[in-house]
């Protein structure tokens, strides 16, 4: 027994390349096992956390509670996790307003959402919700100032838009909004830390409430489950009305989310665990090739044992001990693999793909229900795969009995050499791998490009290349780098649906304060195109005027309810010689830079561009686009605006403004669209000023929209503009990192599995040739030179690439095939033909019905794979031969012992 | 005519350097029946080895009819080995895979020899019933008949016979050496054997002693 061991230590420490490459295959096997599972835990804890996230992880909220209420609520349980939540009022900028409080929540269940920073802890700290600060006009970053209210606080903390939008009570709530229509007791969007102010109520929060062990098998396996609990909660919901009801109170009975994983399992997470499958199978594939190769060189010491006498039994012994050696060194070594790149994924995604720190090690307990888990199943497999490559191998690996070659026919020297190198075991091995690698290759292409895919109906597929907007110029046909901008000015048009918007009467609905003015331009890069607009600016003409379309207030209904909601000195709106009772014609404003101004000099078509006469506010210059302009160079031209009184759409004021065409202007047709955008409005003709032209005359108006195509510094615009930006950099970074979080742990999987398939596939090469170095000198010393002999295995080799990729070809065919049969069941079930939901969710789900994977083009990623492979088979046999370029005697020596 | 001038063959460097053969001068005539004997490890094989163009020298020149093999590029070594060349190994060397009749064959496909007869080579070697058969199925006298024919198939000017009888039991090897003595007496053909049998090295034209890589007589 002693002397086994020794032997086999003896052996493997001898060829420890053998070892480490068998070890190396299983510790991959465990790793990418270890690490997938990972992976879905930390999936299935992210669907939780974000889950509690949407819905916080408490069971049972109280609004406005009280000590009496929250005592019958609780029906006598002290073993339940509490917190609490007190408002204390109203915080914000001007008229926005949001409510704020304290929390007291040791337990977590209001589960606050940070996208950023942390929880306030002192009286000036807050926590706000991203759009409440964006309300509040606060551009800054976490730990800068704000004021709100009078009052500065540092923002310790931003919690993410759709706490705002999507947790009941929010003031901000889009979706269930009975609760915000009907209560007052809103929840807090702005968290300060602690605070002295009197409470205005208080929202109890109540975890633990429900004895999720009464079922005593997982949670919500099955439907009856889900049903028993709904009722649970129901006579639990039923009871909570009753009790709060009469108080006007409202309430939240929460633990819905622990039925929907099972459910909701994203496709994403369907689509890594096929991609997990297929590099398990690739792996054991490795293993078992690996391990055929040690078998069959060992083959030759084993019949020496056999024959000096050592018991077969003595022999299973030596197998055996080697088997758990490796089992638990890959095990083991896998598993610390699998940690360590679970570790790298997790911090690529949250330190720079900026994901929230939810990792596979949680509290969340339903999490171990639902998932398996990693070290025992990564440890299971590791130990199984070994054991059964060892078993299968023992029982296949012995040389058959020859019968004579019975056919007539002579092998030619090429069959001959086939059949001399031919070693099936590896050879399969190496073709179903390199199979299995390029349909896996293949099928990550066609889920992850865009390549020819056309979004199709019943689908919820988004096409994976983005075009950035800024107001709905495409920012990188326009060279956009940054789009500054202000809300616009709200107008509420006056007419008839049926008619033309340019027909409409434009009613200014506020008074215009936002954008900012020519000293702010002046500081801005002379490239950046800036512009603003006055839409509610119209002339009026006892005459027509030639080339334009009037305001059609001609309705009797339509003049009868201007009237109605006009205030009383504009009654008589209508009446003769009054505004209403001439011509009246939409001619917006548009205000840009004098720089941009000065541009237009070539394009004049009449008159003179005269900037300190249009600063002044003497001139203002028209753009046209009919064959004539509709006023002339000189004319003397009123300009109105109506501004809305209270109710938005009732005439409370009209300006007047007297001013002279000082140029007319055509813009020619080769102008760009954005260009013409800053200088145009959407009608038929506009007038064109400075900032400070349309401030001299006295309109509203002031820049809003800057398109730069370089980074602007946005502190230069006073807080007063409440100018946002869109950055293309950024934009494109955001979606990069969204992509990148989402895609990170499949594309890892993908490689590894690639490159392990790869792995398998080239050590086959090597090991074939090891394997054959016998065979392969014998030709060497009868005369094969060794050209011939590279020769002769490349072509031997390159069958396998062409098998693999033609087999991969065939099944990624009929993949789509089947998908896109698929898609059309899914189709016909949609319009009602047949089928059940439940079928639309299985052919949804098992087909990757997200992804119109079946219009991408395959045949260019296979000719590519086919390609890349058969150069890297050259240079790797090229490679493996060039230890035969030394002495073939000694070749023959060495080969003659394995025989 | 196969001259050996100052041929040396040392494995390894340094300080475990093994001179495997040491400044070896040797004159083969055509048609000459010719044994190497010594002990094991005296280097007779690396000699045959180097005579073969199987090994490379360390220094020295392998000359056949005015050609140094030494100085000869790897492809025209494999050519001159295929046609000039035929190798009885100790160990016969047959490829398993192919079939005794593959295998005779083997030098003559990869020279594109057309002519080859191996069925005379066959009849003449005892072999014709077991063409079909694999090495495996062969006894130890078949399998070095077949690859005495394997050396034979292209009609080499030299055979070299490495310990072609090492292997096999006395009557079998009596009738091996009996077949390569008929060879050099009817076809002339040049024949190097490497044996440490005394009784087949007498039975050679000459006999070349090596001892210690120094060749002595």
């Amino acid at each position: 027994m002693k002397t086994i061991v020794c032997i086999t230590l003896k052996y493997w420490k001898k060829h420890l390349k053998s070892a480490a490459t068998l070890l190396f295959s299983g510790v991959l096997l465990t790793a990418i096992i270890f690490t997938a599972l990972m992976s879905l835990r930390e999936e299935c804890v992210r669907f939780y956390e974000r889950a509690f996230d949407n819905m916080g992880h408490y069971e049972v909220l109280i609004a406005n509670s009280d000590d009496e209420l929250l005592a019958q609520a609780l029906g006598g349980r002290t073993d339940c996790d509490y917190g609490v939540i007190y408002v204390l009022g109203k915080l914000g900028y001007r008229d926005n307003q949001f409510t704020y409080g304290t929390i007291s929540d040791e337990h977590d269940l209001w589960h606050t959402p940070l996208k950023e920073g942390r929880m306030p802890v002192t009286a000036n700290e807050i926590a706000a919700v991203r759009t409440v600060l964006d309300a509040c006009y606060w551009v800054g970053e976490c730990g800068d100032t704000i004021t709100l209210n009078g009052t500065e606080y540092t923002v310790v903390g931003i919690i993410d838009e759709y706490y705002g939008k999507h947790r009941e009570g929010s003031e901000l709530c889009e979706y269930n909004t009975d609760i915000v229509d009907e209560t007052e007791y809103y929840i807090p969007l702005i968290f300060v830390g602690d605070s002295s102010a009197e409470p205005l109520y208080r929202i109890d929060l109540i975890g633990g409430f429900f004895d999720f062990s009464d079922i005593g098998r997982g949670l919500y396996d099955t439907d009856d489950d889900i049903r028993y609990f709904e009722s649970v909660l129901g006579d639990y919901d039923d009871y909570l009305y009753e009790l709060v009801d009469h108080k006007g109170h409202w309430f939240d009975v929460n633990c819905e989310q622990n039925a929907w994983y099972t459910e909701s399992k994203t496709r994403s997470v369907s689509f890594l665990m096929t991609i997990v499958w297929l590099g398990v199978g690739v792996s054991v594939l490795s293993v078992f090739s690996v391990l055929r190769g040690i078998f069959i060189e060992r083959r030759g010491r084993i019949s020496i044992l056999k024959r000096i006498g050592v018991k077969k039994r003595l022999i299973t012994v030596m197998y055996t001990f080697e088997c758990t050696a490796f089992a638990v060194l890959q095990t083991i070594i896998g598993i610390a693999v699998g940690l360590a790149a679970y570790g790298g994924i997790y911090l690529v995604k949250t330190s720079l793909l900026g994901e929230k720190p939810y990792s596979a090690f949680t509290e969340i307990g339903i999490v171990y229900e639902r998932t398996l888990d990693p070290f025992l199943y990564a440890g299971l497999i590791s130990v199984s795969v070994i054991v059964a490559a060892y078993i299968i191998n023992l029982l296949t690996t012995n040389i058959s009995a020859k019968t004579p070659h019975k056919r007539k026919k002579l092998r030619s020297l090429s069959k001959g050499f086939r059949t001399a190198m031919r070693q099936s075991g590896i050879t399969a091995v190496q073709i179903i791998s390199l199979t299995l690698i390029c349909f896996s290759v293949i099928v990550g292409y066609m889920y992850y490009t865009d390549n020819g895919k056309e979004p199709l109906m019943w689908l919820t597929y988004n096409n994976i290349s983005e075009d950035y907007k800024a107001n709905g110029f495409s920012m990188e046909k326009n060279n956009i780098e940054e789009y500054y901008y202000s809300n616009a000015m709200q107008i509420n048009s006056f007419g008839e649906d049926r008619r033309e918007i340019t027909e409409y009467f434009p009613l200014i609905a506020e008074d215009f304060s936002r954008g900012f003015g020519d000293d702010i331009a002046a500081a801005l890069p002379d490239t950046a195109l800036i512009t603003g607009n006055n839409e509610g600016t119209f002339v009026a003409s006892s005459d027509k005027i030639s080339g334009l379309a009037p305001i059609d207030l001609s309705n009797e209904i339509v003049r009868d309810t201007f009237i109605d909601l006009a205030d009383d000195e504009h009654k008589n709106f209508f009446d003769e010689g009054n505004l209403g009772s001439k011509n009246m014609y939409r001619i917006p404003t548009k205000l840009t830079t004098s720089n941009a101004i000065n541009r237009l000099t070539e394009y004049v078509t009449d008159g003179e561009i005269n900037l300190e006469a249009l600063n002044s506010g003497e001139e203002i210059l028209l753009i046209y686009q009919s064959s004539e302009p509709p006023l002339a160079v000189g004319d003397a031209v009123t300009i109105y605006s109506a501004l809305a009184n209270e109710n938005g759409y009732g005439l409370g004021e009209v300006k007047t403004v007297n001013v002279k065409i000082g140029a007319v202007i055509k813009l020619p047709p080769a102008l760009s669209k954005l260009e013409k955008y800053i200088l145009k409005s959407g009608f038929h003709c506009n007038f064109l000023t400075t900032a400070t032209g349309a401030k001299s005359l006295g309109l509203s108006g002031a820049y809003t929209e800057v398109y730069s195509s370089e980074k602007l510094d946005g502190g230069i615009f006073p807080l007063s503009a409440e100018m946002r930006v869109i950055s293309l950099s950024e934009e494109k970074w955001n979606t990069f990192i969204d992509r990148a979080a989402k895609f990170a742990g499949v594309a890892l999987i993908l490689v590894v599995m690639s490159l392990l398939g790869f792995a398998a596939y080239f050590n086959g090469i090597g090991l074939k040739i090891r394997q054959k170095a016998y065979e392969l000198s014998v030709y060497r010393a009868l005369g094969m030179s060794l050209h011939e002999l590279r020769r002769r295995i490349f072509l031997d080799s390159v069958k396998i690439p062409v098998i693999s990729s033609a087999a991969a070809y065939i099944l990624v065919k009929t993949t789509q095939l089947i998908m896109e049969k698929g898609y059309d069941r899914l189709c016909a079930i949609y319009q009602g033909e047949m089928g059940t939901p439940e079928l639309q969710d299985t052919l949804r789900n098992t087909l990757f019905l997200d992804n119109v994977m079946w219009q991408v083009n395959a045949e260019i990623p296979t000719l590519i794979l086919f390609v890349i492979i058969c150069i890297v088979t050259f240079i790797l046999t090229a490679a493996a031969l060039k230890k035969f370029s030394g002495d073939i005697a000694g070749d023959l020596n060495m080969g003659r012992t394995r025989l | 005519m196969i001259t050996v001038e100052n041929l040396c063959k040392t494995y390894g460097s340094g300080e475990g350097a093994v001179n495997a053969l040491r400044n070896a001068d040797l004159t083969i005539k055509d048609g000459e029946l010719v044994a190497i004997v010594g002990k094991s490890g005296s280097g007779k094989s690396t000699l045959l080895n180097l005579l073969g163009g199987l090994d490379s020298a360390t220094s020295g020149k392998v000359i056949y009819n005015d050609v140094d093999i030494m100085k000869m590029n790897e492809a025209s070594l494999a050519d001159f080995r295929l046609r000039k060349i035929g190798f009885v190994f100790q160990f016969y060397d047959l490829l398993p895979e192919l079939t005794t009749e593959e295998n005779i064959l083997l030098p003559a496909q990869l020279a594109k020899n057309k002519s080859a007869d191996i069925s005379a080579l066959a009849e003449r070697l005892g072999l014709t019933d077991r063409l079909k058969h694999y090495p495996s199925q062969l006894s130890g006298g078949q399998q070095q008949r077949a690859a005495i024919a394997r050396a034979l198939i292209n009609n080499p000017d030299v055979l070299l016979c490495d310990e072609p009888t090492g292997n096999l039991d006395q009557k079998t090897g009596d009738d091996v050496m009996e077949l390569l003595l008929q060879l050099n007496k009817t076809e002339k053909r040049t024949i190097v054997i490497v044996t440490h049998n005394p009784e087949i090295a007498a039975r050679c034209e000459r006999t070349i002693e090596i001892s210690d890589g120094t060749l002595i007589s």
